[in-house]
C-alpha cells in the first residue's frame, strides 16, 4: 500500500510533491526528444502494463502477499525518463480512480516510486552495464541491483521525511523508526528485485529488442568490474580500517574471561597484530594502512593467479552460445 | 485517438473544480487536526459520510472499502508506537495518524464517486495540464481494462495447466512468467497501436478540436 494520508506533515508533503512536479515535468521534456511520436501509445500502454501486472499477487506468508512496484521494470523497458511517467500515471490513476493512497501523499508516493525507483533505478542499471559490459545478464543483474537499492533508499527518505513531521517531537527516535522501516523493506526490496529481474530476464531471453537500448550481443571480459572491486577494496582499506574498534573480539573476550593466554605462541610474521615496520609512535594509522594495502593487494594477486585456468573456457564451452 | 473529448480546449466544467476543491480541503483539514481537537475531527468524519451518503455511495461497497483499508492503515499507525513505545504520546499520535488516513480515504472515495475519470480528464485539460500527459492517462484508461482481461485471461490458463497444490516457489516462477508474457504481449500491442496512429496522420503533435 502506499503513503496514506496523515502520516507526513502538510509542508513535508508539499515539498517533495514540488520535487516530484518538477521530475516529472522534466521527464515530460526529455521525453519529445527521445520517444516523439512514440510517446504516447508506449507510455500509456506500459503505465496500463505495470499497473495490471501489479494486479499479479506473489505470496509471501501465510495470508499475505506482495506485489511488483514496477519503477525499475518501468525503466529497463521504456527509459528513464517514460518509466518516471509511466509511474505517475500509474500513481494518479490508482489514486483517481480506486482510491489507493493519499492525495497530499501523492507527492511522496511519485517521489519515493517513480523519481527514485525509475530515474534512480536506471542510474543503478547504466552504472552496472559500464561496469560489467552492455549484455543481457549485465541487465538482468542491474534490474536485480536497482530493485533492492531503490526499495532501501525509499525507505530510508520515507523515514526521513517523517522524522522531520515529528522534528517538533523531542521524544521522537529516528533511529528506532529507520531500523523498523529498513527491516520490513529489505525484505520487500528482495521481492522486488527478484520479480523485477526475473521479468527482464523472461523478455531478454523471449525479445530482448523489447528492452530500451537492446544490449549488445558481444560479451566483454570482466576485468571492469574485476578493477572496481579492487579499487573499492583498497579504498576501504584505506579509509575505514585505521578506524576498527580496538575493543577485544569475541576470541579474546572468550580467552580473557577464561584467564588464557591471549599472547602468540612465538611464530614469526610480517605485521604483527596489523601493526607494521612503522608502529612507531604516531605511525599508528599509516601502518595498519600499508598492511592493509599490502595484504589486500597479496590477496588479490592469488586469486588472479588461482583463478585464470579456472576462467579458460574449454573448447566444447566455446562452441555454445554466449549471453 | 480521434475520440478527443479529452484534448477539448477549456471545457472547465465549474463542479469538477468545486469537488475537486472540497476534496483537497478535507484532506488539508484532516492532516492539521490535532488529537486534542478530537470533538473537530468527529465533525469532519461525520461530514464526509453525509457526503458519501449524498453521492449514493451503498454502506456495503463503504463497509466493503474500509475493510481491505482499515488493516492495512492500522498496521502503518501501529508501526509508529512499535518503534517508539508503547506511551500515551505516541499511542496518541498512531491514533490521530489512523484517524486522518480514515478522513482521506472517505474523502477520496467520495471524489472518485462523484468525479468520473472521464470528467477529471477534462478538467485537467481545462487546467492547462500538458496535452501529452493528459493523452497518456486516456491512453493508459483505455487500454488498462483491457490488459486487466489479458492477465484474467493468462491466470486462467495457468490454473487449466496445473495439477495439485503448488509450492510457493512455483506460484512465484509462474507468476513471473505471467507478467513477463503481459509485458511482450503489451509492448507489442504499444507497437500497434503506434503503427495505427501513424497510419491514421499521428505526427506526435496534440491538437485540441475547436
Amino acid at each position: 500500500m502506499h503513503i496514506p494520508d496523515g502520516l507526513l506533515d502538510t509542508p513535508v508533503c508539499l515539498v517533495t510533491g514540488g520535487i516530484s512536479l518538477v521530475a516529472v515535468a522534466y521527464s515530460v521534456h526529455r521525453l519529445k526528444d527521445s520517444l516523439a511520436d512514440r510517446t504516447v501509445p508506449m507510455t500509456g500502454m506500459v503505465a496500463a502494463m505495470v499497473f495490471a501486472g501489479q494486479m499479479v499477487n506473489f505470496p509471501v506468508l501465510a495470508g499475505t502477499s506482495g506485489h511488483l512496484v514496477g519503477g525499475v521494470l518501468a525503466a529497463r523497458l521504456l527509459g528513464p525518463w517514460a518509466g518516471c511517467l509511466a509511474l505517475t500515471l500509474v500513481l494518479f490513476v490508482q489514486k483517481f480512480l480506486f482510491n489507493d493512497g493519499g492525495l497530499l501523499a501523492l507527492g511522496p508516493n511519485v517521489f519515493h516510486m517513480a523519481v527514485i525507483g525509475s530515474l534512480g533505478g536506471y542510474a543503478i542499471q547504466s552504472a552496472v552495464a559500464r561496469l560489467a559490459g552492455d549484455t543481457v545478464r549485465s541487465r538482468v543483474i542491474g534490474v536485480v541491483i536497482s530493485g533492492w537499492v531503490t526499495v532501501m533508499a525509499a525507505a530510508v527518505l520515507c523515514s526521513i521525511e517523517f522524522a522531520v513531521s515529528h522534528a517538533a517531537n523531542p521524544e521522537f527516535r529516528f533511529l528506532h523508526f529507520l531500523a523498523l522501516m529498513m527491516l520490513f523493506h529489505a525484505l520487500i526490496g528482495i521481492g522486488e528485485s527478484l520479480i523485477s529481474g526475473g521479468i527482464i530476464r523472461h523478455v531478454a531471453i523471449r525479445r530482448p529488442e523489447l528492452l530500451y537500448n537492446p544490449p549488445t550481443t558481444t560479451s566483454r571480459p570482466w576485468r571492469n568490474s574485476i578493477a572496481a572491486g579492487f579499487c573499492v577494496a583498497l579504498l576501504a582499506t584505506v579509509l575505514l580500517a585505521p578506524l576498527a574498534s580496538s575493543s577485544p573480539d569475541g576470541l579474546e573476550v572468550v580467552l580473557a574471561e577464561s584467564h588464557l593466554s591471549t599472547t602468540q605462541s612465538g611464530s614469526p610474521s610480517l605485521f604483527d597484530n596489523y601493526t607494521a615496520v612503522l608502529s612507531t609512535d604516531g605511525w599508528e594509522y599509516w601502518s595498519v594502512v600499508i598492511s592493509g594495502l599490502l595484504g589486500s593487494t597479496i590477496v588479490f594477486v592469488i586469486a588472479i593467479v588461482l583463478g585464470r585456468p579456472l576462467h579458460r573456457p574449454s573448447a566444447a564451452a566455446t562452441e555454445g552460445a554466449r549471453d | 485517438m480521434t475520440d478527443s473529448a479529452p484534448f477539448c480546449a477549456a471545457r472547465l466544467e465549474p463542479g469538477a473544480i468545486v469537488k475537486l476543491i472540497s476534496s483537497v480541503t478535507i484532506v488539508l483539514l484532516a492532516c492539521s487536526i490535532s488529537w486534542e481537537a478530537w470533538p473537530a475531527a468527529g465533525a469532519l468524519l461525520a461530514v464526509t459520510l453525509a457526503a458519501l451518503a449524498c453521492a449514493g455511495v451503498r454502506l456495503a461497497v463503504l463497509c466493503r472499502r474500509l475493510g481491505l483499508f482499515l488493516p492495512i492503515m492500522s498496521l502503518i499507525a501501529l508501526s509508529i508506537p512499535l518503534s517508539q513505545g508503547f506511551t500515551s504520546t505516541w499511542l496518541q499520535i498512531s491514533a490521530t495518524v489512523l484517524l486522518r488516513g480514515v478522513i482521506s480515504f472517505l474523502s477520496g472515495l467520495w471524489l472518485i464517486h462523484v468525479l468520473p475519470f472521464d470528467n477529471l480528464l477534462l478538467t485537467m485539460r481545462g487546467l492547462r495540464v500538458p496535452a501529452v500527459v493528459v493523452a497518456c492517462l486516456a491512453m493508459m484508461h483505455r487500454y488498462l481494462f483491457v490488459l486487466w482481461e489479458e492477465i484474467e485471461r493468462l491466470r486462467t490458463a495457468r490454473r487449466a495447466r496445473r495439477f495439485g497444490r503448488p509450492s510457493r516457489i512455483f506460484d512465484w516462477l509462474a507468476a513471473v512468467g505471467l507478467i513477463g508474457t503481459l509485458v511482450i504481449r503489451s509492448l507489442d500491442r504499444g507497437h500497434r497501436i503506434h503503427r495505427a496512429m501513424l497510419a491514421r496522420g499521428w505526427d506526435g503533435h496534440l491538437r485540441p478540436w475547436p
